[in-house]
């Protein structure tokens, strides 16, 4: 049960810079107005951080990422369950890394 | 097929924040097993319990918490920390502004909340959710906070616990937010009708995680598609809104 002066100073700056930002690009918008030409801007944006996401590790990783990617992305558009799609993906990579790929 | 850009007014409901807390349930365990791997690895740094899961529960960003543990005994500046800490979120300044065409009309008060806890599969979960015609802003909110109250218990237990899960890779476990995210994007991709932007955005990633792999990659993409999707937009599509 201890708080160093120091550590605590530490995790009040990483507070501020996280919190800095969640809340930033959100004000930020606040102040540009909402045209449907920079709402059809904001609504593209989803999708890309998502693949910003996903692919630097899948296409970094090697064969159990794409593997696991695959399955996932099958079992998804099949099924539309999120669980499913996890197991797939998680057991195809955990598999693939066993295998030794 | 329906114009999708013409979303009901947001609304923020306990039965949203319950929908989405449950939702939330298969990246929640991923997030308490990444807790528990951080509270050790905090203790292997010398950080006490408390303050491991004050981190966890203030912070709440993984990859950045990670690394600074990384560069924890090597200075004591406070700029180290904040700047790594800024440079891995800088995402969330894009998903923030994202969020603006959904939240813009909800009071301060029921923003304040979902942003604070922000994260990754909340994000995801939340965009598919309204994709699919859901404007429940409550569904946003109780996936986060799934996450972050896993990341944190985690935190908390993986300062007793000894090394319980040696390699979480081993079992695929750095794959479910991944995995997630590509389920979401996979189901999200039917509502989308120009491809373009997704598609840029996709070339951008891949090919500057090459050259210059980092969290900027993320921005970079969400840019790009930003740019390109406010570029493409025509306004007969907004006439058929109306």
């Amino acid at each position: 049960m201890s708080l160093d002066t120091q550590t605590l100073l530490v995790i009040l700056v990483m507070t501020a810079a996280a919190a800095f930002c969640r809340y930033s690009g959100f004000a930020f918008m606040r102040l540009i107005p909402m045209t449907p030409r920079v709402r059809a801007g904001l609504d593209a944006i989803p999708i890309a951080v998502m693949l910003g996401i996903i692919l630097p590790p899948a296409v970094r990783g090697g064969i159990p990422e794409l593997v696991g990617l695959a399955g996932t992305v099958v079992a998804a558009h099949l099924r539309g369950n999120d669980v499913l799609a996890i197991i797939v993906g998680m057991g195809s990579v955990a598999a693939m890394r066993w295998l030794g790929y | 097929m329906t114009d999708t850009p013409s979303p009901p007014i947001a609304t923020f409901t306990k039965a949203g924040i319950i929908t989405g807390g449950r939702m939330a349930m298969p990246f929640m365990l991923s997030s308490v097993i990444y807790g528990i791997a951080f509270g050790l690895m905090a203790q292997a740094v010398g950080m006490s319990n408390v303050e491991a899961t004050l981190m966890s529960a203030l912070v709440f960003s993984g990859t950045a918490q990670v690394a600074v543990l990384q560069a924890w005994s090597s200075t004591t500046s406070l700029i180290a920390p904040f700047v790594i800490v800024l440079v891995a979120n800088v995402r969330y300044i894009l998903m923030g502004a994202a969020l603006r065409p959904w939240l813009g009309n909800l009071k301060r008060s029921q923003v304040a909340g979902p942003l604070y806890f922000l994260v990754d599969g909340g994000f995801a979960l939340a965009m598919r959710s309204r994709a699919a015609g859901n404007p429940d802003a409550g569904v946003l909110f109780g996936a986060c906070v799934a996450s972050y109250c896993g990341w944190v218990a985690g935190t908390a237990v993986g300062g007793f616990t000894g090394q319980l899960i040696t390699n979480p890779r081993a079992i695929g476990l750095d794959f479910v937010v991944i995995s997630f995210c590509a389920a979401a994007a996979t189901v999200m991709a039917r509502h989308i009708r120009d491809f373009v932007p997704p598609i840029i955005a996709g070339l951008i990633i891949v090919l500057l995680d090459r050259f210059y792999p980092g969290p900027w990659v993320i921005v970079a993409g969400g840019l790009a598609a930003a740019f390109v999707g406010a570029m493409r937009y025509k306004p007969s599509a907004a006439e058929a809104r109306a």
